[in-house]
């Protein structure tokens, strides 16, 4: 009987201890593990509000352009070089990354995601769709998307379809040249998803 | 006349310059960085005029090299004495030469996307400047008086009360691109 209720009180222990540490866990954060990846001085950066990314760390790209396909690539350093004098946002960290097969997105800036999981939609020609993942864990599929202002690209992630579904994260892009602007107002609030 | 080809790349170049704006414009923009600068707040300049020679060499190049258009077809320009349609040894025009240079002119200009070719900066009457700034700002206003800007965040990509205040200087705030900076807010 003593067995028994020792037993008990151990698995109550765990019990409480599995659910303290569950609630404590800290939710994926959409801000730290996303990113632009984009060529810069002739190699390629990636720019994330991440202070901690270790060489080696794998790192997913999204190219947005139809049809949206997936590169593989590692963060090589943190590398000053690497930072955008334009962007907005001081906090952003910027890494030199190497790309594990030659690029395939060019001069176009892609979503880079650190951290992520399994469970992803590959998209493309070949699957028939756009890319998708549920990088929070939540059962619910995040997309990918982008689109033009005058002179940058603004990058987005949405839970569920994008523009109707709701903004996990964005970040802009400065180009240096002007381009024919295609953004929807919802893709370029810089005070949304962050 | 010139070949295309990457040498191109190197001529007309983007200016950091407030004096290559068009007036009035640039007596606005000059008066407000100078009220920034004498408010203690960063200012970083990145581009003032875009040359309408250049955004004239790097719409047709990504035309040439990425949407098939005929290098022949390509109007000239004023000042801007290239050869977009090459030709092969026996004087016949060489289409995939001209392709390749202007494929190679793409690659200079690091294009992703198709450059336009009119917009404010051609006009010299748009810049882009990242302006950061520590503590309460006080800045000048285009009418003598002073603003004190305590609001967040301290950047003017994102400070609205920052915005106008250089829409008294005739600088005003394209909120989609934030370093942009124009004569009417596009």
């Amino acid at each position: 009987m003593s067995r028994i209720i020792g037993i008990l009180s151990l698995a109550a222990v765990l019990a409480a201890s599995c659910r303290s540490n569950f609630a404590s866990r800290k939710p994926w954060s959409f801000a730290e593990h996303i990113g632009i990846a984009a060529q810069r001085s002739g190699k390629e950066c990636l720019e994330i509000r991440n202070s901690f990314l270790a060489p080696d760390s794998p790192v997913r790209l999204v190219n947005t352009a139809e049809p949206q396909t997936i590169e593989k690539a590692r963060i090589v350093s943190r590398d000053e070089s690497c930072r955008d004098p334009n962007a907005p946002d001081p906090e952003l960290q910027p890494y030199a990354i190497g790309l594990d097969q030659t690029s395939a997105h060019g001069f176009a800036p892609v979503i880079a995601i650190v951290n992520y999981g399994a469970g992803w939609e590959e998209g493309g020609e070949k699957h028939g769709g756009p890319v998708a993942a549920d990088l929070d864990g939540d059962g619910k599929l995040e997309h990918f998307r982008s689109c033009a202002s005058a002179e940058g690209i603004h990058l987005t992630v949405w839970t569920g379809q994008p523009i109707t579904g709701i903004l996990r994260w964005h970040q802009y892009h400065y180009l240096g040249y002007d381009v024919t602007p295609d953004c929807k107002n919802e893709e370029v609030d810089l005070r949304s998803g962050q | 006349m010139p070949l295309s080809g990457p040498q191109w790349v190197l001529k007309f170049p983007t200016s950091t310059s407030l004096d290559d704006l068009a007036d009035p414009f640039r007596g606005g923009a000059k008066r407000f960085v100078a009220a920034l600068t004498a408010a203690h707040a960063t200012v970083v300049i990145s581009d003032t005029l875009r040359p309408p020679q250049r955004a004239y060499l790097m719409h047709f190049s990504f035309a040439i090299a990425r949407e098939s258009l005929d290098p022949a077809s390509v109007p000239a320009m004023p000042a801007v004495d290239i050869q977009w349609a090459h030709a092969d040894a026996a004087g016949q025009p060489d289409l995939a030469a001209s392709r390749t240079a202007a494929e190679a002119m793409v690659q200079g200009y690091g294009i992703a996307f198709k450059p336009v070719l009119n917009s404010r900066h051609t006009e010299g009457c748009a810049l882009d400047m990242t302006i950061n700034w520590q503590n309460t700002l006080v800045v000048a206003k285009a009418d003598g008086t002073t603003q004190t800007i305590a609001s967040f965040p301290r950047t003017g990509a994102r400070n609205s009360d920052l915005h106008l205040v250089g829409w008294g200087y005739g600088v005003k705030k394209l909120v989609s691109d934030p370093p942009h900076w124009s004569s009417d807010g596009h």
